[in-house]
């Protein structure tokens, strides 16, 4: 594997999870919060 | 060209693979969650779901058969290179159309200001970047037809 076929598959995962992820990529940094948050202000 | 070209094979080195494959889990996973528990997914989700409005599990679940479905098309794209652009264009179509319903109540006063920001990572700039994606990936189809 050359370094520019290792460069197009690391840019093609990040880039999946960018668009596939994001919204577990910004649970886990501070989805617990956010939750806690809605259960004070909605119930 | 021949056919046999035009539909060649997916390959774990190619670029588009991955953006498929990902995204598509992504995807499912997020729509079999709204399809499993949609009580769950909409206080859950770290996006502030219920700014929006009152939990209707119908109408999750009726999202999230949209989500399941765009999310089978990108990996039966990630297999299939062949049918990649129109997948793409689809799934492109829909998040464009998602972002603007986002902007329309935004602006409109359903939600407050602060979603600009909120939307912005999982709605905005996917958006972006899938219109880029299209027009890199269409060009580059075209040239190679």
């Amino acid at each position: 594997m050359t370094w520019r076929v290792a460069l197009r598959v690391v840019a093609g995962i990040l880039v999946g999870l960018g668009l596939g992820c994001v919204p577990f990529l910004q649970y886990g940094l501070h989805g617990h919060r956010h939750a806690s948050h809605i259960a004070h202000t909605h119930h | 060209m021949t056919r046999t070209d035009h539909n060649a094979q997916a390959s774990a080195a190619d670029f588009w693979t991955w953006v498929f494959l990902l995204t598509g889990l992504g995807n499912l996973a997020n729509g079999l969650w709204m399809l499993a528990d949609p009580a769950h997914w909409y206080t859950t989700l770290p996006a502030a779901v219920p700014d929006f409005g009152p939990l209707n599990e119908h109408f999750v679940r009726d999202i999230g058969s949209a989500f399941t479905m765009l999310a089978i098309g990108l990996l039966w794209a990630t297999f299939r290179p062949s049918v990649r652009v129109p997948v793409l264009v689809l799934v492109t179509l829909f998040s464009t159309l998602h972002a603007l319903v986002h902007v329309f109540d935004t602006s409109r006063g359903l939600v407050g200001p602060e979603h600009w920001g909120i939307d912005f990572p999982a709605v905005y700039l996917p958006t972006v970047v899938l219109i880029v994606l299209t027009i890199v990936l269409v060009r580059r189809t075209e040239a190679r037809a």
